[in-house]
């Protein structure tokens, strides 16, 4: 399951609501239950920049161990819908987070309550080192960098990509796209997060790379994380997923034709 | 031309500016910096013109300076010469600088702290030449004004050359060094000033003087209303607006930016020191602490607070301040704490300035009383960054992520079987007779070898291709694959680490944006960058001025705003979108701001058009209204697009190119591009 | 003639000074995007603060230390949460030129005029933190209240920079500097962030004011000369390295010691921010101008 054993759970020597929850979960072995509330439920969301109304009507649901992806053109709304469920921008509209509802707007809040969001271009510290990165994920769940360091989620987002490891006190805006992503990727895993928002995560990398990224998001699935995946071209995505959404012109709904799903995942992506 | 069928799609809002034309004419009384538009009519071919195109451009300075002169020559007459004249003078005097500064840092963004200190130039050195060397007053302002400007030209030369807040921290301490030296210099008065300076016109008694010598400042006061209210209606005006809204537009547009900087510091320079040299000759006294750091801040208080960009509030300013601390002991004594907390306020709760808060409460009355009616709701095509507006919210609080916003490529690829492919000159479709008329002659762009790293990362990796002949190109690959970043090297956005860019025979690589926008090259932005406050008119006419070149004292006397206006009236008809001409960037959709940018980017009639995702979060009907344009377009110039949408490329282009981790993986005409089996597995997602 | 050595001292002691004040406009600009010109009226608030305590009430030298500093630190505080935050974080959006710039300039008008309203154009110093006379090591003069600065000024660089390695926080912190958008991404709250550091470094500037103000004395508008000094130091520094803007201050006050020294004591000032703003207009790309906020 997610976590592990008790001695080496997340955050041992700080007391959060829900690192506690997440030991009791350890102990109560009936992992995902009919009874357990959706891991993400949006509904009626709406966001504007201004005047500007940049998501016009967002709804979806997204079981815990799911694999939700998002397709759509690019510049109309994938981007911003995951920024405003992540709380980085103000929205209307209810997000619930495990039967929890989330403040709009409130990124902080997201995060200790285990929804992280990996950024399109993935917006690192220039001048932070590859372990600072994966540190600083730790952020949501502790102040203390001991505590950080020694836990078990640090530990598992170092083990994520081993191509990383010789790179570890290499600074982040020295790396290759693809290093990057990996780095963002593990910053995000660092959190110990239930649910993983992530915004194109191939954006310029290579296929071999992309294919080892989809592979770690595909071993993150399988230990029970959430995944909610943005993407332009589905092809790839559609292989790795359970569901999808359709965001377009603002407006987001789950795709519930297999026929269209099928299409999509052999490679005919709308424009 | 093409008119889309429902004109809807591009626009948000029915209705001009939502000022309508009888408040529009405010605008004259406030010379603000809005052109007036009368309205398009049709005629009766459907050709579309301007309307009697409304009041000359000098006509709205001109009542506004000949309004204040008036005013304030009524002013001190009346007060004749008591202690309310001695302020109301020095109000006056304060206000010829605050109109230089309304012009430089209100308009212009241009960030300067050195008008204090010109000021005292100006009137110490009417001081000297006036006690030490008998020289007339009326002459010593006119010698130390030119020589203010003299002064200011290697200052701003150098200091305008750096971007970013160079010029603000060097003149933050010209205050405190001119103080240290004047205060131990005999010569100049040390700490006890100059005094027994001749009035600039006497009298009979002091206060007759006072009169006389008030009624001559009021008088220049008023010349220099008129002076800064042509130049901020004129074209450069326009030149100089779109420079403080983006400085990439600007650059790629053609205005020489590095030489408007310049004039403005010299001219913003000389104004104060002409409100200092005519202080001189109203006070008959100069001391140094009148030009302290502290009389800085009080000129940015009254700037700031009366009305920043409205020549209008920066006097109300002037005056309000000056009366208030001349008025109120206990304002005076303790000016820097009302000037700290007023600003503060200010700032705050209405960043425009006073003036501007009262403009917007009247129009609102207008509104409200005529029943005019709010602009429906924008329901624009949702789009994530790309539009107005939105890359303000993102970058709210701090810095950026210091990693290139460009794609980035992947250096770590390993082991592409398919190696670079040899260029050839794509065939060309078949075109009529009438535009293979025009042949092939010197290829308008060519790359060779060209290369571009961002910190670790490659974006762009020895790219060579040449594009020749008319038709639309285009330029392929996934997203990150390095095409925005190619896009820069050849506009001049960007200058390449290795390689050379060559445009229509002239190599172009060392050269500025600016250079390559005047050689022909004409580009749009992947995000639109429209002035929000200026119409469509006056965002696409930019592009038409044929002012570019020119000093900024001929914007005093002629403007060829209109001329620009007709010619960006024209490409606007080209686009489609010509019924928009009056309307504002933020009452468009994103389809209506594109248009606008192409029309831009055309009106100079260039030899190569760059545009970077045009059909970007445009819908099917959208697209093929922009597919006709571009088509027809491509009949004249050569056209290169980015772009993502591959129904599109196939449709259009003559020649595509297909760039992969930076690398030129495919050229080749568009039946080619199908099928490619590169092309298929990098940007199909199939095989 | 002055000996080298003493110069040399005393340019490191105003160094110190500008080094932590150019500390502090640094960090804080790395964190927010503002633009600090109020700190060393802070300095000249606690200087004056101390000394009036002291002076006026009598009181006890370390309680008026504590008193004023707590005073600072609280004032700091309702500043950011009234003014920077509406500023910050209001909905609008908000002009970044304006916000970087006039805020603090806007503060330290204010501050200077209160002091001016409370104090006219006496001068005031705050008693000596470590009395006696002035040491004699190895035939150079060293004043003790310069020990007591440089040494402070040297555990506080260290700290610092101890601080941003090793803690958790400290990496939050520049973070925040790196990258705004994604130190919200991982969670931390920037307003707080921007607000707990305008808050130390104001506290910390009042500290050094007091340890200053027995060498020179305060006015009213002491601050301002020294805070703009700092400010200039932190922009040859780009404004984002805090370590560099430590070094230029330090520089700045032997410079200065060295023009006092060897050209003329009375256009000391003058000649060298002349020689400053010389070096920026020549040399513009020293201020690391990638970094700073494009105004275009």
């Amino acid at each position: 399951m997610i976590l592990d054993e008790r001695g080496r759970t997340a955050g041992n020597e700080v007391q959060w609501k829900n690192v506690r929850e997440a030991q009791r979960e350890v102990s109560e072995p009936s992992s995902v239950s009919t009874q357990q509330p959706p891991a993400l439920v949006v509904s009626n969301v709406h966001v504007t920049y201004g005047a500007f109304v940049a998501v016009e009507e967002a709804n979806l649901t997204v079981n815990e161990g799911d694999c939700i992806v998002m397709i759509g053109p690019n510049g109309n709304g994938k981007s911003t819908l995951a920024m405003a469920i992540a709380g980085l921008l103000q929205r209307e509209g209810t997000v619930h987070v495990f039967g929890e509802v989330a403040p709009p707007g409130n990124a902080p809040w997201m995060v200790r309550h285990r929804v992280s969001l990996v950024p399109e271009r993935r917006q690192l510290f220039p001048h932070l080192s590859v372990i600072d990165h994966i540190t600083l994920g730790c952020y949501a769940w502790t102040r203390s960098l001991r505590a950080a360091r020694t836990s078990h989620a640090f530990e598992e987002a170092v083990e994520l990509f081993p191509e990383l490891k010789p790179c570890h006190k290499q600074l982040a805006g020295t790396l290759s796209g693809g290093q990057q992503q990996m780095l963002a990727l593990a910053r995000g895993l660092s959190a110990n997060p239930r649910v993983l928002i992530i915004d194109e995560p191939c954006l310029g990398l290579a296929e071999v790379v992309s294919q080892r990224v989809y592979a770690a998001l595909k071993q993150l699935n399988n230990q029970g994380r959430t995944i909610l995946l943005i993407e332009e071209k589905p092809w790839r995505a559609l292989q790795i997923s359970n569901g999808a959404v359709r965001v377009k012109r603002g407006v987001a709904e789950e795709i519930t034709s297999a026929a269209e799903l099928s299409m999509m995942a052999a490679g005919g992506g709308e424009q | 031309m093409l008119v889309p069928e429902d004109p809807e799609t591009y626009c948000v809002a029915r209705g001009p500016t939502s000022l309508g034309s009888r408040a529009d004419q405010m605008g004259w009384f406030v010379s603000r910096t809005q052109t007036r538009e009368g309205g398009i009519t049709r005629g009766e071919h459907g050709a579309v013109t301007p309307a009697s195109s409304g009041p000359p451009a000098w006509r709205g300075p001109l009542v506004t300076a000949i309004g204040v002169t008036v005013v304030g020559i009524v002013a001190v007459i009346y007060l004749n010469g008591n202690f309310n004249d001695a302020e109301f003078v020095l109000a006056v005097c304060s206000g010829i600088v605050i109109v230089g500064m309304v012009v430089q840092v209100g308009f212009a963004h241009q960030l300067a702290f050195s008008q204090s200190v010109f000021m005292g130039f100006g009137a110490y050195g009417v001081a000297i030449l006036n006690t030490k060397y008998g020289w007339s007053v009326p002459l010593a302002v006119v010698v130390v004004t030119v020589a203010a400007a003299l002064i200011a030209a290697p200052l701003g030369a150098v200091a305008t050359r750096a971007p970013g807040f160079t010029l603000a921290l060097a003149t933050l301490l010209f205050p405190t060094i001119v103080t240290g030296f004047v205060v131990y210099s005999n010569y100049l008065g040390g700490t006890s000033g100059i005094g027994g300076i001749q009035a600039l016109w006497s009298g009979a008694s002091y206060s007759a003087t006072l009169v006389r010598s008030g009624v001559i400042g009021v008088v220049v006061l008023g010349l220099c209303v008129f002076v800064c209210g042509r130049i901020m209606q004129s074209g450069i005006g326009l030149e100089i607006a779109l420079m403080g809204a983006s400085g990439r537009a600007a650059g790629s547009v053609g205005v020489i930016a590095r030489r408007r900087r310049l004039e403005l510091f010299m001219f913003g320079s000389a104004l104060s020191a002409l409100g200092g040299a005519i202080y001189a000759g109203t006070q008959a006294f100069v001391s140094y602490t009148n030009f302290a750091d502290v009389e800085e801040l009080i000129l940015l208080v009254m700037l700031f607070i009366g009305g920043r960009a409205y020549i209008l509030g920066g006097l109300i300013g002037a005056v309000g301040i000056q009366y208030l601390s001349g008025t109120y002991n206990f304002v005076d004594i303790n000016l820097a704490i009302f000037e700290g907390v007023l600003l503060t306020v200010v700032l705050l709760f209405a960043p425009g300035g006073l003036f501007e808060l009262v403009l917007r409460l009247g129009r609102f009355l207008y509104r409200t009383a005529t029943g005019g009616g709010r602009a429906p709701v924008v329901a624009a095509l949702a789009s994530d960054g790309r539009g107005l507006g939105t890359a303000a919210i993102l970058s709210k609080g701090g810095t950026g992520d210091g990693l290139p916003e460009e794609d980035t490529g992947d250096s770590a690829s390993v082991g592409q079987a398919l190696g670079r492919s040899e260029h050839t000159v794509g065939g060309m479709r078949d075109l009529p007779a009438s535009f293979s008329a025009r042949g092939i002659e010197v290829p308008e762009v060519v790359c060779r070898n060209l290369t571009k790293r961002f910190g670790g990362v490659v974006a762009v990796d020895s790219v060579s291709l040449e594009i020749s002949g008319v038709g639309v190109h285009a330029v392929c690959g996934p997203n990150g694959a390095g095409k925005t970043t190619l896009f820069e090297l050849i506009a001049g956005g960007l200058e390449a680490d290795a390689g050379e860019v060559w445009v229509d025979g002239v190599d172009v690589s060392r050269k500025a944006a600016f250079e390559r926008a005047q050689l022909g090259v004409s580009r749009t932005l992947q995000s639109v960058r429209l002035m929000n406050n200026r119409t469509v008119l006056d965002n696409v006419a930019v592009a038409a001025l044929l002012s570019h070149r020119t000093f900024l004292p001929r914007a005093i006397w002629r403007s060829d705003l209109k001329e620009a206006h007709a010619r960006a009236l024209k490409a606007l008809e080209r686009v489609g979108i010509a019924e928009m001409a009056s309307f504002r960037p933020g009452q468009l959709t994103l389809a209506g701001q594109r248009l606008t940018e192409l029309a831009r980017a055309i009106v100079s009639q260039p030899k190569v058009l760059l545009l970077d995702e045009p059909a970007s979060g445009l819908s099917i009907e959208q697209r093929g209204h922009l597919a006709d344009t571009l088509t027809e377009l491509g009949g004249e110039m050569t056209v290169v697009l980015v772009e993502h949408d591959l129904q599109l490329v196939r449709d259009i282009a003559v020649e595509v190119f297909v760039l992969v981790d930076g690398r030129l993986r495919f050229s080749g005409d568009a039946e080619g591009f199908a099928e490619s089996p590169v092309v298929r597995a990098e940007l199909m997602g199939l095989g | 003639m002055i000996k080298l050595g003493d110069l040399v001292f005393a340019g490191l002691t105003n160094g110190s000074i500008y080094a932590i004040l150019a500390l502090c406009v640094s960090v804080l600009f790395r964190v927010s995007g503002i633009i600090n010109f109020a700190v060393g009226d802070f300095a000249m608030v606690g200087a004056m603060g101390a000394a009036f305590f002291v002076q006026n009430d009598g009181w006890n030298l370390a309680l008026a230390i504590v008193v004023v500093l707590i005073f600072i630190g609280l004032f700091a505080y309702v500043f950011d949460l009234t003014v920077l935050r509406a500023a910050f974080e209001s909905r609008r959006g908000y002009d970044k030129v304006t916000a970087t710039f006039f805020y603090t300039l806007a503060l330290s008008f204010f501050i200077e005029g209160v002091a001016f309203h409370m104090f006219g154009t006496e001068v005031h110093a705050a008693p000596e933190l470590w009395s006696g006379y002035t040491l004699t090591i190895a035939g150079l003069h060293i004043q003790r209240a310069g020990v007591i600065i440089i040494g402070a000024a040297v555990v506080t660089g260290v700290g610092f920079a101890a601080f941003i390695q090793l803690s958790l926080v400290g990496k939050a912190v520049a973070a925040c500097g790196e990258n705004a958008f994604g130190a919200r991404v991982v969670g931390i709250r920037q307003g707080s962030y921007r607000r707990g550091t305008f808050v130390a470094m104001s506290v910390l500037a009042g500290l050094f004011g007091i340890m200053l103000s027995p060498v020179t004395g305060f006015v009213y508008n002491s601050g301002s000369d020294l805070g703009w000094t700092g400010v200039v130091a932190a922009a040859f520094a780009g404004f984002t390295r805090p370590g560099r803007a430590v070094l230029m201050g330090i520089a700045i006050g032997l410079a200065e010691a060295f023009i006092g020294g060897y050209i003329s004591t009375e256009y000391q000032e003058a000649f060298l921010y002349l020689g400053l703003v010389l070096i920026i207009l020549c040399y513009p790309g020293v201020l690391g101008a990638g970094n700073l906020v494009e105004v275009d």
